[in-house]
């Protein structure tokens, strides 16, 4: 055994080493070259989880209900699954606020509620003082054991609890800012868990290898004793399910809401990132600290035979089998899993208590003389008075409760902020009411079940009137309520407690208003929503004003510091802030101040040191208001939006898949995306072989080169199977690429275009050869006569030769003539060419002026040409260019029947070759104008006209991606004029752009 | 698949693993069910987190 005064060196020693470490640490942090931002440190450092409970409570409760103790550990590894699920949020609203506490938090969710803020840190203060205490208890009972002591020593205890009080302040109250990561702290945490990881697991291997055969051979003996079973659930009411179930929820509550969880995970990480991490790293730390739970507690009890002081088994092993400085390192272990939960836990708790409870009294008196120190001594008192408080839980009523049963406690009154937490966090119509209702029935259902049977026992209150009758009745029985049985202790008052507390935090939620600060707070939090700093006009505060409030509670060199780095954040002094600028500097000095003296507290200093003007207010009020209303319509908007959406989504999808013309989508690199039903049909490729593969190669008649050209374009191709489609191509707008290709089928309407031309080349024909007739009629008629003049000649004459000859002659010239018609006739009448080709427009209008001039109503026009000199060549149609030519002076004949003139211009405008005809007719009915290329629509009296001339005309100059317009006005020799308009660069191409 | 999803799905099947009546199933050998299962658990939990990050 060792000497007391050895045992305090140790103790001083590894203390000494810790501040060296967190020392070390804060230098390098300061110099920019932190070794705690990471998340091995973070994993780490939330293992403060694991206290003396862990250390040597689980041993003992291993040794007395078996793998209960596990509940522990298993719930904290299925909540880790959960993190990423809110964790990050609530880091992000902490920081973003300078929230430093879970009271804190609540109080901020609940419209900055003291009172509710208040009421956390009071009830909080009642569930972990006893925990603080436990950590005492194991600290003084194996500091005893260690020293072969039979009774701890008094002094001892005040000594080691002055001495952890003292390193409490010194890693977080050293100034006032708590806000302020403590890395130094967090750091040494980190290495507090390593070594009572270390120290537990090398007690673990000397109890299963060292004093038995390893794990197998252990837990064959266990079976074989009467202790066997220990090895089974459900075999007695502390080994129910139904207390697994409630042990296992406990502990998923208490990694997330125990003070100094919050203060590790929340308040001192560094990287929200760090979460994903932790999420596994903390589990797997949990799972090698309890590998050899189960050993040492089987090992115990085969070698001490009882239970009795299975909660210090880890340490007796050692010091029974004489392995002094195992023990030693037990005690360390233990020690270390002790002093790091009641740092933080001090340190957490005292700033509840200094945030909610000590400043909003202590406000008033910050025009004092040295405020800020005395802000900064309370807090230091207030974690030496929390600690001392545990103390004296320890060495009163700490005795006659083992660790694991003091802990759970703790845990069941933690429990109870679940309700207000979790919910706040994602339901906006939680109301500081409904929390408050909630909390304090939690609370009397936690007491009533848990600690009224104990001060009854304990002789504390006396069973006696209303309190014994009720405790002894059928339906208040504390651990039966309402008759209910069979549940387990603490699965009685969780159950009850938590139905309470939830039915009354809804409830009340419900059935009350939230005043409009909690509306904003819960948008805040609910919602993740920024309040975005309100620039106000001609205020009447400045930066100077913010820095000397700032320093009324944090001292003067504090405030100068926390506004120089705002300041250097915006790069700017102090006097060349403008109006928006100078209410940022509030806004961030206000979050500074929330973290020495909480966000209410900060909110209600600002808000009456900074008085804002009546105008200032009405504005700001009438701000939030707006933005909050605003919000709320907009997502009512987006909601509707939605559903439009969806709804638009489907009746467009409906459309395309309907729609008799092929439509694809393809992206950059011309894979199709999108293939509908009626390309499936056009193609026969299934929308799954499409997918994916490239449009030119499914359509391999389709050139790569169309998708290359800018804008919209369409484009007839000719497919190889006698096919033609007409295909339209129009890039997306969105940056990254794509098309969308709509493809139609037009070979049976080309095919009836390409006969209705023909026949109405034949009505062209028709017409010609009537007013043609004469011209072949007259020379036959001359060679007619002229043959049976040379019949009569006998031939015998010179005179009679020199006749015959000039007669033949005249036979001739008759002959070329009517051959000349009836080839310009049958060149117009063949079957016209599908293809454009390179064509003069000056050569068509020729051979169509040369097939019309024979007609006889020509005789009486008088035509004049003006055709620019240079006309481009065009890709045409020949043929249908000449049956438009034909058509519009046929019409202009037909206008004119007593004569007139027609005039003919061609020329080259921009990129454009415009075509005018123009008669002295009797022009057109304006009322009638924009009729007149309509099918079957005709001016001339019936059997005269088929009404298709001029559609047909429309037509084919469309189909050059051309216009044709008219002018006319209705009266003798207004005339006609039709203005015909043919691009010149796209019809080289043949493509439009 | 997004990552939450997936964790959803994993909690649910942490409370399946770590209760009744799993536990009452495998209640001969628990010690080993529970410490095994709940190791391969953080292994697949931490596997879940490093590869699938959304």
């Amino acid at each position: 055994m060792f000497e007391g005064w050895l045992i305090f060196l140790c103790v001083l020693g590894y203390l000494t080493l810790l501040f060296l470490l967190a020392y070390y640490a804060e230098r390098r942090e300061r110099a920019g070259r932190s070794i705690v931002a990471n998340p091995y440190i973070y994993s780490l450092s939330l293992a403060v989880y694991c206290t003396a409970w862990t250390f040597y409570g689980s041993v003992g409760k291993a040794a007395t209900s078996g793998l209960m103790f596990l509940t522990i550990y298993l719930g904290p590894t299925l909540m880790a699954v959960l993190w990423l699920f809110f964790m990050k949020k609530v880091i992000r609203i902490a920081k973003a606020n300078r929230i430093t506490t879970l009271s804190d938090f609540i109080g901020f969710r609940y419209g900055k509620s003291l009172f509710l803020s208040g009421l956390f840190t009071i009830v909080a203060v009642m569930g972990i003082i006893p925990y603080i205490g436990l950590q005492i208890k194991a600290i003084i009972h194996t500091m005893t054991i260690i020293s072969g002591e039979t009774a701890g020593s008094a002094a001892a205890g005040l000594f080691i609890t002055a001495i952890l009080g003292i390193f409490a302040v010194i890693f977080g109250a050293r100034r006032l800012d708590a806000s302020e990561r403590h890395g130094g702290l967090v750091f040494a945490i980190a290495f507090e868990s390593i070594i009572k990881l270390l120290a537990f697991v090398l007690i673990g291997l000397f109890v299963t290898y060292g004093l038995y055969d390893g794990f197998s051979d252990i837990f064959s003996r266990i079976r074989d004793s009467e202790h066997s079973h220990l090895l089974l659930l459900g075999t007695g009411p502390a080994t129910a399910y139904s207390e697994w179930f409630a042990l296992l929820f406990l502990s998923m509550i208490a990694i997330v809401l125990l003070p100094r969880q919050f203060q590790m995970a929340v308040v001192e990480n560094y990287d929200e990132s760090h979460i994903n991490k932790a999420a596994w790293l903390l589990p797997l730390y949990l799972f090698l600290i309890n590998i050899f739970v189960l050993p040492i507690a089987f090992g115990g009890l085969l070698s001490e035979g009882s239970a009795e002081m299975a909660d210090y088994f880890v340490l007796t092993i050692p010091s029974t089998y004489i392995e002094e400085h195992l023990a030693l390192i037990a005690f360390i272990g233990g020690f270390s899993a002790a002093t790091a939960m009641v740092i933080v836990e001090s340190l957490a708790l005292s700033t509840m208590v200094m945030n909610s409870l000590i400043m909003p009294t202590m406000i008033k008196f910050h025009e004092l003389r040295g405020f800020p120190t005395l802000v900064l001594n309370l807090k230091r008192a207030i974690i030496l008075g929390v600690v001392y408080l545990g103390y004296l839980f320890a060495v009163s009523i700490g005795e006659y409760y083992g660790l694991v049963e003091i802990g759970l406690k703790s845990f069941e009154l933690i429990a109870q902020f679940a309700p207000a937490f979790f919910l706040g966090l994602y339901w906006k119509r939680a109301s500081k009411a409904g929390a408050a209702a909630g909390l304090i029935a939690g609370f009397i259902v936690w007491f009533y079940p848990l600690i009224l049977p104990d001060l009854l026992r304990a002789g504390v209150i006396e069973s006696s009137g209303l309190i014994h009758r009720m405790v002894t009745s059928e339906m208040l029985n504390p651990e039966s309520l309402f008759g209910i049985k069979g549940l387990g202790k603490w699965g009685h008052s969780l159950l009850w407690g938590m139905l309470v507390n939830v039915s009354l935090f809804v409830g009340v939620s419900i059935f009350t208003r939230q005043s409009r600060e909690e509306e904003i707070q819960a948008l805040i939090v609910v919602d993740s929503y920024q309040m975005v700093p309100y620039p106000t006009r001609g205020s009447s505060y400045k930066a100077d004003d913010i820095e000397n409030i700032l320093a009324m509670y944090l001292g003067r060199s504090e405030a100068t510091e926390a506004i120089g780095m705002i300041l250097s954040g915006k790069k700017k002094a102090k006097d060349e802030l403008n109006q928006k600028e100078v209410f940022e500097l509030r806004t961030e000095a206000e979050r500074v101040l929330a973290g020495a003296v909480g966000s209410s507290i900060a909110a209600i200093i600002f808000e009456t040191k900074l008085i804002l003007t009546e105008k200032e207010r009405e504005d700001l009020s009438r701000t939030v208001k707006d933005m909050t209303e605003n919000l709320q319509l907009s997502r009512r908007q987006l909601a509707e939006a939605n559903r439009e959406l969806s709804y638009l989504k489907a009746f467009s999808e409906n459309i395309i898949e309907s729609a008799p013309i092929g439509i694809a989508t393809v992206d950059a690199h011309l894979r199709i995306k999108y293939w509908n039903n009626e390309l499936e049909s056009i193609t026969g490729f299934k929308r799954a072989e499409a997918f994916n593969r490239p449009i030119t190669y499914l359509l391999d008649w389709l050139e790569r080169d169309v998708f290359s050209l800018a804008g919209q374009r369409e484009i007839i191709v000719q497919a190889p199977a006698q096919q033609s489609f007409k295909i339209n191509i129009s890039p997306f707008k969105d940056p990254s690429g794509g098309f969308v290709v709509i493809i139609e089928n037009v070979t049976e309407r080309k095919i009836m275009a390409e006969q209705l031309l023909e026949a109405s080349k034949l009505a062209s024909i028709g017409k010609l050869t009537a007013g043609i007739s004469h011209e072949i009629g007259n020379p036959l008629a001359s060679i007619s006569s002229l043959v049976q003049e040379l019949r009569s000649l006998k031939m015998d004459s010179a005179e009679e030769i020199d006749f015959t000859n000039d007669s033949l002659k005249v036979v001739n010239t008759h002959i070329e003539r009517m051959v000349n018609i009836v080839r310009n006739l049958g060149d117009f009448a063949r079957t016209s060419a599908a293809e454009k080709t390179a064509s003069s427009l000056p050569d068509i209008l020729d051979r169509t002026i040369k097939l019309v001039k024979y007609d006889k109503r020509f005789k009486n026009i008088q035509l004049a040409t003006v055709l620019e000199a240079d006309i481009p060549q065009l890709m045409l149609n020949q043929d249908k260019i000449q049956q438009v030519f034909l058509n519009l002076i046929i019409n202009a004949l037909d206008a004119m029947p007593e004569g007139g003139s027609l005039n003919i211009n061609m020329r080259s405008v921009d990129s454009v070759v415009e075509i005018s005809f123009s008669d002295t007719g009797a022009g057109i009915d304006e009322a009638v104008l924009d009729r007149i290329f309509d099918p079957f629509f005709s001016t001339k009296t019936q059997g005269k006209g088929t009404g298709l001339g001029l559609s047909i005309c429309y037509g084919i100059i469309r189909e050059h991606n051309g216009t044709i317009t008219v002018k006319s006005r209705e009266g003798e020799g207004e005339g006609t004029t039709f203005l015909i308009r043919l691009p010149i660069e796209n019809m080289r191409m043949g493509v439009t752009a | 698949m997004k990552i939450k999803e997936v964790l959803l799905f994993l909690f649910l099947l942490g409370l399946l693993l770590f209760n009744w009546p799993l536990l009452e199933i495998f209640r001969l050998s628990l010690p080993l069910y529970l410490f095994l299962s709940w190791f391969i658990f953080i292994i697949v939990l931490g596997l879940v987190i490093s590869l699938k990050k959304d």
